[in-house]
């Protein structure tokens, strides 16, 4: 398993398209509204009508995802004209414990049609058990593999079976902050560099950081992701892959520098506002506030692209880019340059009736892929989708970044299976805890490794 | 909508009638039998649809759950005791059976007291009514929207922020010099701040019920005492209490069984974190997180054994008011 | 202990208003200590509903009691728009209406055999009925979801009327059992004698002395069934024509906790249902009991 290829990473930021010679998109197309008619992709509900067949199915397909709120109602207007063009009702079922509830569905007897999940190691699972349809019968194969990087799809197949298929996707390990007030290295190539920054600020008496791991359930997600950053930047692809597929021990010095290196923040009081206390009891939500204060009492905090628009909840008149910002997290190795991760949610199918193929159809191509980035709050992984779709500045940022990366990998922690994942999480709250306990932490997420691949 | 209307006033109808008529059919087929053997088979008749559905609904899994305990993570292979021995032997299981204890003494005590506290002292007021809405509204209350209730309370912001949570707020407002403390994450805290949020969101199930039986008690029987002389805590010890004691019995146990299965306020607030872990927690990482079935089922039978003793009091009590009728 | 009727109540001597506010006084004071402890949780739910999500996540609730006041009813504006919400209160109202009617009347005919008919196994019976109020919920999830999908039932409403009826009956058995004990045996002894049979008993006599404890079971099972997310999302689910409000509620907030505010100002309306259930029980509440769990 290799990392992903530089073509992913390339492509997402070109204007390549799928079919025919795109017009040269001119600076001031942004047409977010218009669906699908720039850069040579069609109107949403023919590439619909299309992924059905050709004819109007009717009937219904349920499916069970974690959306809610606005981002639901963002991801309803890509499967809108899917809906109007088939006829096909799509039942969306949502839940935040989705895990449960498809476990207990699938235990039950009365599995959803098709699923959308952010948890993609328990998808694992069920594609060891043979639950899942092999979407490789499903999909056109060969537009598939000229429009999904070629590890990207490695990583949802089994045995020959494709199990999954990549629908949304995040940047992950940003630093974000804010341009009015941070006098730091606003795109550092190292580490080491941003970190003496932080020092001297931290000497100066403000603290650099801030950090918010709360978050109900699945508190120290965030640290989980900004150890596997760390990680991946530090040892490199190879191993963050190997450690992922459960073949390197938990307790190896990899992942005890990575943590330690995290640990120089988010357990440092001087390094982190509030100090571990607050790292441990601040929502996730609230995690970056304390940088758009006034005045500021910390200025760097890391987190995914999603983060902006929660901060511009919190701080609805803050200008995207003037006021609030990000850079890709810098290089921790001498090695490893320019490595950036993505997280995202994979769809998978349940069972297979015409309805849910046509709906998984419809998701693989570009068209839909052009819809998810007009909804500006996700990437699309389809190659096919052009650049200026993109009209959220962060987003279109995001697309830049991926565009001139070193190389691109899956967020390890998102591929683990679901009992490392959630002991990875109580582990950075452990860490952040008590620190002295690393060894302990780590030897038992060693224990949970071993019981846990098949 | 409509369509919806429709069928909830045709249920609340045909429902009723339903019960009614299942009865009465039944009855009319008892009577059919000589007279000796009715009074055996009647009662079954009357038992007889809970009998089916709690079987349906409750045993036949709890014993499912029994049979898998003793099977492993895939329910494959019989593993004995194994389940048990692992999970007598983890960490994080005994910190859950510490605490489930800790609930077990101080949810039913401090529900009960203030339950029973609430029910009499607002039945002698005349704004009493609005009081009880007031003091039962909490139970209203999903365990989300209590979860997110007692977020903003626990709050915490680092010291010299300005605090946004009402206990730190308050603390470190009118105590000289007092730091805001994280609630839910430090370890001398946390579990008392869930128990405390747990007892805000049923004492008033507790009233309701404690105040519909002291209801009951005679108002001749009070004043009688009154005019004698005796005073009001007398007449609470003496009259009072024991004459409400079987309806305590079944707060209390209702309570105490509500501490050993605690689960959504602790998941929502804390997720068994930082030292929070009750057996539910446990009970539904193993299921849903580790999907090991063996010890899922195993940490289950644990739990529902621990009923046992609370059973054994239900049956010394059961048996003294049986005496008494 | 039966009433005594030699008692003919002589009126307590009336003392002076203030000595009589005075000695009750502490009683007064109780109260109002116990009401503020339990009120300002609440009250603070209350007052973020107002404001708008920033404010709220940025600064205590009592701030907005200070200048610059800036409350809002964008929160509950967006509930209320919210598209299915009408539909999900009638679904929740579907739900949970019946599923009390149901368990109601099978709990009192079981709860009325345990108290009043004696067979063999009576004590037995009604004790493991009791225990199995210990059966945690996760555990009877697969079991169940496999029955009702054995039985069809799985997304109907007698599905979910059954699921309810069938979790409720334990506690619902245990309380009315206890207060039918209470009732006069001389009552119901008067009634056989007058040749009534044990239905016409129970109808005619039984069921109209428990008005109370019927009522506040059913208070019970209502706000129990109406807050229950997890057995809807399993055994009914949560598409848009069959969610219960809170399915509806917590798909206001988006997967990162973004709208999160929005909760605060569903968890005011999701209450008002329960409230007015309480507050129409209320009046069946203050009706003594003759002899509610009194025993003589």
């Amino acid at each position: 398993m290799r990392r992903l290829s530089l073509s992913l990473a390339v492509i997402l930021g070109l204007t390549a398209t799928a079919c025919g010679t795109a017009p040269a998109p001119s600076a001031s197309e942004t047409t977010p509204a218009a669906s699908g008619d720039s850069g040579g992709l069609r109107d949403p509900k023919d590439a619909a009508l299309d992924a059905a067949g050709g004819e109007q199915l009717g009937g219904t397909v349920s499916m069970l995802g974690v959306l809610g709120g606005e981002e639901l109602d963002a991801f309803d207007t890509v499967l809108a004209p899917f809906e109007e063009a088939t006829g096909i009702t799509i039942e969306y079922e949502s839940s935040r414990d989705l895990g449960v509830l498809i476990q207990t569905r699938v235990d039950g007897g009365n599995p959803p049609d098709v699923v959308s999940t952010p948890t993609i190691g328990q998808l694992f699972d069920y594609a060891v058990q043979g639950v899942l349809v092999d979407l490789s019968q499903v999909l056109d194969m060969s537009a598939v593999a000229q429009n999904y990087d070629e590890d990207l799809m490695n990583i949802v197949t089994r045995d020959g079976a494709m199990f999954g298929l990549f629908n949304t996707v995040n940047l992950a390990g940003l630093i974000w902050y804010n341009p009015t007030t941070y006098t730091g290295p606003t795109d550092p190539a190292e580490w080491d560099e941003l970190q003496s920054w932080a020092m001297d600020t931290a000497a100066g008496g403000t603290t650099p950081w801030c950090v918010g791991l709360e978050s109900g359930a699945a508190s120290g997600w965030p640290g989980a992701e900004f150890i596997t950053g760390i990680l991946l930047r530090q040892a490199g692809p190879e191993f963050h892959d190997q450690w992922w597929q459960g073949e390197v021990a938990w307790t190896s010095p990899e992942i005890k520098r990575a943590f330690e290196t995290y640990g120089e923040i988010a357990t440092d009081p001087d390094m982190v506002y509030g100090g571990p206390t607050a790292v441990l009891a601040t929502s996730f939500e609230n995690g970056a506030d304390a940088i758009f204060t006034d005045p500021p009492s910390c200025f760097l905090h890391e987190q995914a692209t999603f983060m902006g628009g929660i901060i511009a909840g919190n701080f609805p008149e803050l200008e995207p880019i003037e006021d609030v910002d990000f850079f890709g997290m810098p290089d921790l190795s001498p090695e490893h340059h320019d490595l950036q991760q993505i997280s995202g949610e994979v769809v998978a199918m349940f069972n297979d009736t015409p309805q849910a193929r046509a709906l998984v159809n419809y998701l693989a191509t570009p068209e839909a892929g052009a819809l998810i980035a007009q909804t500006g709050r996700w990437l699309s992984p389809n190659k096919s989708v052009p650049a200026e779709q993109y009209t959220d500045p962060f987003l279109a940022r995001a697309a830049e970044i991926l565009g001139s990366a070193g190389g691109v990998s899956y967020l390890g922690s998102d591929l683990l299976p679901q009992p490392l994942v959630e002991g990875f999480w109580r582990a950075t709250l452990d860490y952040v805890n008590d620190p002295a306990q690393l060894d302990a932490i780590l030897t038992e997420l060693e224990e949970i490794r071993q019981e846990s691949y098949p | 909508m409509l369509e919806r209307a429709g069928q909830l006033a045709l249920s609340v109808v045909v429902l009723p009638v339903l019960l009614v008529a299942y009865l009465a059919a039944a009855e009319s087929v008892v009577r059919f039998l000589p007279r000796p053997r009715q009074g055996a088979v009647r009662p079954w008749v009357w038992v007889g649809p809970a009998v089916v559905l709690v079987l349906a609904f409750l045993v036949i899994p709890a014993l499912n759950t029994l049979y898998l305990s003793f099977m492993d993570a895939d329910s494959t292979r019989f593993v004995a005791g194994e389940n048990y021995a692992h999970a007598i032997t983890d960490a994080d299981f005994l910190t859950a059976i510490r605490n489930s204890v800790v609930w077990l003494v101080a949810l039913p005590a401090l529900a009960v007291a203030l339950g029973l506290a609430m029910a009499v002292l607002t039945d002698r007021v005349p704004y009493g009514t609005a009081a009880r809405s007031m003091l039962f509204l909490p139970v209203a209350i999903s365990a989300v929207a209590g979860g997110v209730i007692w977020g903003f309370m626990y709050d915490y912001r680092p010291p010299g922020a300005a605090q946004t949570g009402t206990l730190n707020a308050l603390l470190t407002s009118f105590v000289p010099g007092a730091e805001p403390q994280s609630w839910l994450v430090s370890a001398s805290t946390n579990n008392g701040a869930l128990i405390v949020a747990t007892v805000w969101m049923t004492a008033g199930f507790c009233m309701v019920i404690l105040g519909a039986a002291l209801r009951g008690i005679p108002d001749e029987l009070l004043e009688a005492a009154r005019v004698d002389g005796a005073n009001e805590f007398h007449i609470f010890a003496s009259i009072t209490l024991p004459l409400v004691a079987p309806t305590i019995t079944v707060v209390t146990t209702t309570m105490a069984i509500l501490a050993l299965k605690v689960f959504d306020t602790v998941y929502v607030m804390t997720n068994g974190n930082f030292g929070t872990e009750v057996i539910a927690t446990i009970m539904f990482k193993e299921l849903f997180s580790a999907r090991d079935y063996g010890r899922a089922s195993a940490v289950a039978v644990i739990l529902m054994a621990a009923i046992v003793p609370i059973m054994i009091w239900n049956l010394r009590s059961y048996r003294r008011e049986e005496a008494a009728r | 202990m039966r009433a005594s009727p030699t008692l003919a109540a002589a009126t307590p001597v009336k003392r002076p208003r203030y000595a009589r506010f005075m000695t009750r006084l502490p009683l007064h004071l109780s109260i109002t200590v116990l009401l503020i402890l339990w009120v300002t949780p609440t009250v603070g739910l209350l007052v973020s509903s107002f404001r708008p999500a920033n404010e709220a996540a940025t600064s205590g609730w009592w701030t907005a009691f200070t200048p610059p006041l800036s409350f809002t009813v964008e929160n509950y504006a967006q509930v209320m728009t919210r598209r299915g919400l009408g539909v999900s209160m009638m679904n929740s109202l579907l739900i949970t209406i019946p599923a009390t009617i149901l368990t109601v009347g099978v709990a009192a005919y079981a709860a009325y055999a345990f108290a009043w008919m004696k067979f063999r196994g009576r004590d037995w019976l009604f004790l493991g009925v009791i225990a199995l109020l210990v059966v945690p919920l996760q555990i009877t999830l697969v079991p169940v979801l496999r029955l009702l999908n054995g039985l069809s039932l799985t997304g109907t409403f007698v599905g979910i009327w059954l699921v309810h009826l069938g979790y409720g009956l334990p506690f619902a058995i245990y309380l009315l059992r206890s207060f039918f004990a209470g009732l006069p045996k001389e009552m119901l002894d008067a009634a056989a004698i007058d040749g009534a049979s044990p239905f016409m008993t129970f109808f005619r006599i039984v069921l109209p002395t428990s008005v109370p404890a019927l009522a506040s079971l059913a208070l019970f099972e209502f706000v129990f069934n109406w807050n229950d997310l997890l057995s809807a999302l399993v055994f009914l689910g949560g598409s848009r024509d069959v969610a219960p409000m809170t399915v509806a509620v917590s798909n206001l907030v988006a997967s990162h906790g973004e709208g999160w505010q929005l909760l605060t100002a569903a968890a005011f309306l999701s209450m008002i249902i329960p409230l007015i259930v309480f507050f129409t029980m209320q009046r069946q509440f203050t009706r003594g009991i003759v002899a509610g769990s009194v025993k003589g």
